[in-house]
């Protein structure tokens, strides 16, 4: 009986173990879109996109991608990420729990110097989350994990 | 002076009642019962037991009056399920005698509910997204969540 409980505690530390080494770091992926209404297609670097895309609101007719931007950032670390577009963009992703299936991160923008968004976000693994960010013109930021 | 059919009368009390004699004996026999009081008085008492056996018979057979057959059935029923049990407590202890077998089935059991995903929680949707906290100190934002993948879109507007 009690090497039974054993054996039971072992597998249990070994499926904990697995769990925190699948979740080292947040590997993250950040596509910066210009969408417009000028007829055109889903630039070929963000084709992941497209099907997520049309099947939301958004109705722009062209989505151009500025910038794509990979980060490996480990727990308890702070990722930043800048883009020098026409308006500045500056991201801070912190994450805070990373699990087999989700991870949670804090995520804060600011564009152009000011603070637009701050935001605690549990994201399933290989899911994407996307922010508009207002401007002249508007820019789309999709925030995709295990990319 | 008793005669030989005296020295015989019990087995053939058991053969006249039975009718195993033949007419013949029969007859004889009853002659010899006018004459002997003895062996009439024998017949008598084993006719009397006789019926009363055969009242009691009736009785255990066809339920009339007070019947012992219940009791005597509820008390093989009890008998028959102490043995059944003590049989299977036989069978279990035989399984549980090797050392490594509760080992190895809880290792199996527990590879089993690992790799059927028993310890993981509901399937997500593809694109799911929970938004825990969330704040924009300048502006206004919408939230969009598509109800089949859970992609989400915060629009911040100006």
């Amino acid at each position: 009986m009690r090497i039974t409980f054993c054996v039971i505690v072992v597998l249990f530390n070994l499926i904990a173990s697995l769990d925190a080494a699948l979740g080292d770091n947040l590997e993250v992926t950040i596509d910066v879109l210009e969408p417009s209404e000028e007829p055109g297609k889903i630039a070929p670097g963000i084709q992941y996109l497209e099907d997520k895309i049309n099947r939301s609101p958004l109705k722009y007719q062209n989505y151009m991608e500025l910038a794509s931007a990979f980060r490996s950032i480990p727990q308890g670390e702070t990722g930043t990420i800048e883009f020098n577009l026409r308006q500045q963009l500056k991201l801070k992703i912190t994450p805070k729990d990373l699990g087999e299936r989700k991870v949670k991160f804090s995520l804060k923008i600011w564009s152009g110097g000011s603070l637009i968004l701050e935001s605690d976000l549990t994201l399933v693994r290989m899911g994407t989350v996307m922010i508009g960010s207002p401007g002249n013109p508007d820019l789309i930021i999709a925030i995709s994990e295990g990319f | 002076m008793k005669s030989k059919i005296c020295h015989n009368n019990e087995v053939l009390v058991d053969a006249y009642y039975d009718g195993e004699l033949s007419p013949e004996e029969s007859q004889e026999y009853k002659s010899h019962l006018e004459e002997c009081p003895e062996c009439a008085q024998s017949l008598r008492d084993y006719g009397s037991i006789s019926g009363s056996l055969a009242d009691l018979s009736r009785e255990l057979q066809l339920g009339e009056g007070i019947s012992l057959w219940p009791e005597i059935s509820s008390r093989l029923e009890q008998e028959h399920s102490v043995r059944s049990m003590k049989s299977v407590g036989r069978r279990m202890f035989l399984l549980r005698r090797p050392a490594w077998m509760g080992l190895a089935i809880s290792a199996a059991a527990a590879l089993i509910l690992f790799f059927s995903g028993a310890f993981q929680s509901e399937k997500l949707p593809s694109n799911f997204c929970r938004i825990d906290n969330i704040s924009s100190p300048e502006h206004n934002y919408m939230i969009y969540q598509d109800k089949s993948d859970g992609l989400t879109i915060i629009w911040i507007m100006e």
